[in-house]
């Protein structure tokens, strides 16, 4: 990661407090109404990102669903979590225009086994939600379009909210501090082992 | 004096129809594959824009092949192609001279800046997806930070590269393929390729040799022609 001055840092810490602390309180609001983003330079790396692991995230949601080992309860949360990826997913999209992720694109190929105990189903998922709170927190931080900056606030609160309750899920405390922001060339070199192009070369 | 008439009257015959022959407009990046699927046509490899532009200004092509869904399209609209048809995919790679002379391990090395690189310019469809794979990669800054050649079509790139005139290129995966006796490839992450899709379509001109247009189109799209693009290291999209 590069340095970071004063002023970058409490943007950080800001957006981390909001990620973190605010989840439960912003993740009602996350289906208002937002301007639309208008994505300046490097935002576009924020949100292809975002939009290539949220559907890698939704793949997660759908297997987990099949999985066994989760109460009723937390299927029902697992059942929203998905619905709310498919809104991520087109939101991001939206922003994105000409730059939009097609589903086909991209597949999500998961290690073998990996759902076969809610335990390292909740592992796997866990690290997709690290992997998405991470970047987002540095989009929320650093992304030069303000509208850009408020929709990857937006699903950082959604999605540190889901990471909270996975560590519940895995008897971890929900959150051990601020959550640390990633590059996306740290998220990316993650992203690309669970992920591959169909129907494209290797 | 018969034989001497029908003679000049077959040359005279002939002249019109070799300047005829079936006439196939490729992308560069087809230009190994291609005359290994059918050696019969007379083949025009460039960058898919030049030959879109030319097709616009009534060049004698049969077929265009284009490594970008843009310029198919965009003749579809005009009238001057039919339905685009998706025969082939393609990722893009940063491709090093094989003594790698610049040192670099990666694509984020490129940051450091003061290097040279070879790139498609922003018309032809390899350097559009290079820019694209840029932006999602938050690296545009170095198509400032070094020195940039614009280069149009993906076979100058990889000549460029391979001639060691440039520390690095972004050529595709198949372009290496094909001169990796002189390329050190690397690869660039999976999550920010743009999804480069070949397209091509029969031209509609007047004259135009459309019967063997669609039977190249048709040996393209055959299980010969699919296991050769594969061998050739493009990737395939799904049976229609």
């Amino acid at each position: 990661m590069a340095e970071i001055d004063r002023a970058q840092f409490l943007r950080l810490g800001v957006a981390g407090v909001v990620g973190t602390v605010g989840a439960g309180l912003l993740a009602g609001p996350a289906s208002a109404a937002l301007p639309v983003p208008n994505p300046q330079g490097d935002d576009v790396g924020f949100l292809s990102f975002g939009a290539v692991a949220e559907l890698t995230s939704r793949a997660w949601y759908t297997q987990a669903l099949g999985a066994k080992g989760f109460t009723a309860g937390e299927r029902r949360r697992l059942q929203q979590a998905h619905a709310a990826k498919n809104d991520h997913i087109k939101r991001i999209n939206v922003a994105l225009r000409g730059d939009a992720i097609q589903a086909g694109d991209f597949a999500a190929t998961f290690p073998d086994g990996a759902f076969a105990t809610k335990a390292r189903a909740v592992g796997l998922g866990e690290r997709i939600e690290s992997l998405l709170v991470g970047t987002y927190l540095n989009g929320a931080a650093f992304a030069h379009d303000a509208a850009t900056r408020l929709l990857l606030g937006r699903l950082l609160a959604y999605d540190a909210q889901m990471l909270a309750w996975m560590r519940g899920l895995a008897g971890a405390p929900a959150a051990s501090g601020l959550a640390n922001p990633l590059s996306l060339e740290q998220a990316g070199a993650t992203l690309d082992r669970l992920i591959t192009t169909p129907n494209f070369p290797v | 004096m018969r034989v001497a008439l029908l003679l000049a009257t077959a040359l005279v015959l002939a002249a019109p129809a070799a300047a005829q022959a079936f006439t196939v407009y490729g992308a560069a990046s087809l230009s190994s594959a291609f005359p290994v699927i059918d050696g019969a046509p007379k083949y025009n490899f460039a960058g898919s824009n030049q030959l879109q532009l030319q097709i616009e200004r009534g060049a004698p092509a049969d077929l265009f092949a284009s490594a970008s869904p843009a310029e198919p399209a965009a003749l579809f609209r005009e009238g001057k192609c039919s339905r685009p048809v998706t025969f082939a995919t393609n990722v893009l790679v940063m491709v090093t001279p094989k003594s790698n002379p610049a040192g670099l391990r990666s694509v984020y090395g490129l940051r450091n800046g003061n290097h040279r690189l070879a790139v498609g310019t922003a018309g032809v469809p390899i350097g559009a997806y290079t820019r694209q794979l840029l932006r999602r990669m938050q690296l545009t800054s170095i198509l400032s930070t070094n020195t940039v050649s614009l280069e149009p079509n993906v076979n100058s790139i990889v000549a460029k590269v391979g001639l060691g005139s440039a520390d690095a290129g972004f050529p595709y995966f198949t372009d290496y393929l094909a001169a990796q006796n002189r390329l050190r490839v690397f690869r660039l992450p999976t999550w920010a390729q743009p999804p480069v899709r070949y397209q091509m379509c029969v031209v509609k001109r007047p004259g135009a040799d459309t019967a063997s247009a669609n039977r190249f189109m048709q040996r393209v799209l055959a299980s010969r022609g699919r296991s050769i693009l594969k061998r050739f290291g493009f990737g395939l999209t799904p049976r229609r």
